[in-house]
């Protein structure tokens, strides 16, 4: 029986020995990538990633290019659908996938998410100097018409959404993004979340040496990440 | 002659069922312990998965003995003429068929991820300020995990072979492979660090191969308790001696000419018949009446005996002498 002990001891022992070094990557992404070429995939999605005249940007897009500046790395976009991307991910074809991804994705366990940078709060927000609201419920919200989804967390908490194409106009109550309110003139409804989103970045399965060392940027850079959104304009 | 009595343990026997009460409430509250640690650490790692599922199993076994030890003493009722001692084997089957099927579907589970190809993705933890790979807080976790196993058991068998309690036995023989499992899901772990991905789902595999062999040894037994098999030694396959010792010393009496015994085991206690063919029948009915009484004596767990005077006993009837 005192064998036993003694070998989980050492087992630590080695554990605590070669803890520097690892973990490592099955396939050496991480040694592949620094001084060469880091292959990223691309799925448009402002604010998160965004590509205009060949160049991409975004909070995403500006963490990639910090990464390869880090590792001195080249690199390569790769443009596609998201399917085709975690397909090319799932398969190392490419390193890393961006797109404004959150930790929702029916994907997660083909390839390796990162722990979540940013969690986006969808609120209801009201005109300042309206009178609050205890609730939503049979109300009717306007939801911007290019983030449909928050349509449905406006109809899951029973109240009536109304896509508008500008929520500036809108005159009703609004459901959207917590860093959106600000420019919109607009205070969150205290007590009310209608759905948080916690972002994420898609990793190559099982690079794990690759994984901490993209978290590691992504702890580094996240406290950044709400002022880059509130001075962002849609 | 009094029926339905109350059965009374001996001061020693009691005395160890408080221990196994007290020992069952420490189980419940360290695996509890265990698997919120573990759970913290829970990520996509299908070994630490498996060893989670199997500390939170491991509650099912005290459980059911601490439900099982409330109601066993209960007086025999119309309904339950015979007592309540089979509450002992319920908990038995109950926790032989959790840790089976469970057992089946983690192994499932873990070699589809290795047929797969699944490469678990182990990434960063925050723990005080400080970002670190998650693989060595789950290796700590998990190593606690493997204490408590190794301690549970430990404490466990002694208490369960003086008692002859084979649920405790089975649920010693759990933290047994609980703990060496919980020391191969810290190798699958380091594997991983090691850039070997199938470090994980080995050790997945390996230790649900533990929960299933386990389930199936106590299924096993707790069919045959059910089949009513003869009184059989702790943990293991050998039939006891008792009933052949409980003939000799019926045949000792000296108005018995021959006798046959059959035994069975209602959870703790054991109950069953004794023919007796009497050379002698003057006072049969007091004789009889003494003799069940005193045969008592050979075996605490001896509950009930019913001695049943009969004109010839033929050898290889339907009752084998033991």
């Amino acid at each position: 029986m005192s064998r036993f002990p003694t070998a989980a001891l050492s087992l630590a022992a080695l554990g605590i020995a070669s803890a520097c070094g690892l973990p490592r990557d099955p396939e050496g992404t991480l040694d592949r990538v620094r001084g060469g070429t880091m292959r990223v995939g691309v799925v448009t999605n402002p604010p998160w990633v965004t590509d205009s005249a060949g160049v991409v940007g975004g909070i995403e897009g500006a963490f990639v290019s910090d990464l390869a500046r880090g590792l001195g790395a080249r690199l390569a976009w790769v443009r596609a659908s998201e399917s085709e991307l975690m397909a090319a991910l799932e398969g190392r074809e490419v390193d890393l996938v961006i797109g404004g991804f959150t930790d929702a994705v029916p994907w997660k366990m083909k390839v390796a998410l990162t722990k979540p940078y940013y969690t986006d709060t969808i609120v209801v927000g009201l005109a300042r100097g309206e009178a609050p609201q205890r609730g939503i419920r049979g109300a009717t919200v306007a939801v911007d018409a290019h983030d449909a989804e928050i349509a449905t967390y406006v109809r899951a908490h029973k109240a009536q959404p109304l896509l508008v194409d500008d929520l500036a106009r809108a005159t009703t109550a609004i459901a959207a993004p917590v860093w959106r309110l600000p420019a919109l003139g607009r205070d969150p409804v205290a007590g009310i979340t209608l759905h948080e989103a916690r972002h994420v970045l898609a990793a190559s399965p099982g690079e794990n040496d690759w994984l901490v060392h993209i978290e590691r940027l992504l702890r580094e850079r996240k406290r950044t990440v709400p002022a880059t959104l509130r001075a962002t304009r849609p | 002659m009094k029926l339905g009595h109350r059965f009374e343990f001996p001061p020693e026997q009691q005395q160890l069922r408080r221990r196994a009460r007290r020992l069952a409430w420490l189980s419940i509250a360290l695996l509890l312990s265990a698997a919120a640690f573990m759970a913290m650490t829970l990520g996509q790692s299908q070994a630490l998965k498996t060893a989670w599922i199997g500390d939170l199993l491991g509650v099912i076994p005290p459980i059911s003995l601490l439900v099982a030890m409330h109601y066993e003493q209960k007086t025999p009722t119309h309904r339950f003429p015979y007592g309540y001692f089979r509450s002992i084997t319920v908990a038995f089957l109950i926790t032989a068929t959790s840790l089976l099927f469970s057992g089946i579907w983690l192994l499932y589970d873990g070699a589809l991820k290795l047929v797969t190809q699944h490469h678990p993705p182990i990434g960063t933890m925050e723990l005080f300020g400080r970002q670190l790979w998650a693989g060595w807080p789950m290796c700590v976790t998990l190593a606690y995990s493997a204490c408590v196993g190794l301690l549970l058991g430990h404490l466990k068998r002694p208490v369960g072979e003086k008692l002859h309690d084979k649920v405790l036995e089975a649920d010693a023989d759990t933290n047994k492979a609980d703990w060496m499992s919980e020391v191969a899901a810290i190798v699958g772990i380091v594997l991983v660090g090691f850039g070997f991905w199938w470090g994980d789902g080995a050790a997945a595999v390996f230790i649900s191969i533990n929960i299933i062999l386990d389930g199936w040894k106590n299924l096993r037994q707790v069919v045959a308790d059910l089949m009513d098999e003869s009184p059989s030694e702790m943990g293991e396959t050998d039939l006891e001696e008792l009933p052949r010792k409980l003939r000799e010393a019926v045949e000792r009496m000296d108005w018995v000419a021959d006798a046959a015994v059959r035994l069975r085991e209602h959870g703790h206690v054991l109950l069953g018949d004794v023919f007796v063919v009497p050379k002698d029948e003057t006072n049969l009915v007091a004789r009889v009446e003494r003799a069940s009484e005193e045969l008592k004596q050979l075996d605490w767990r001896l509950y009930a005996l019913t001695v049943v005077p009969v004109a010839e006993l033929e050898g290889d009837g339907t009752v084998p002498k033991s």
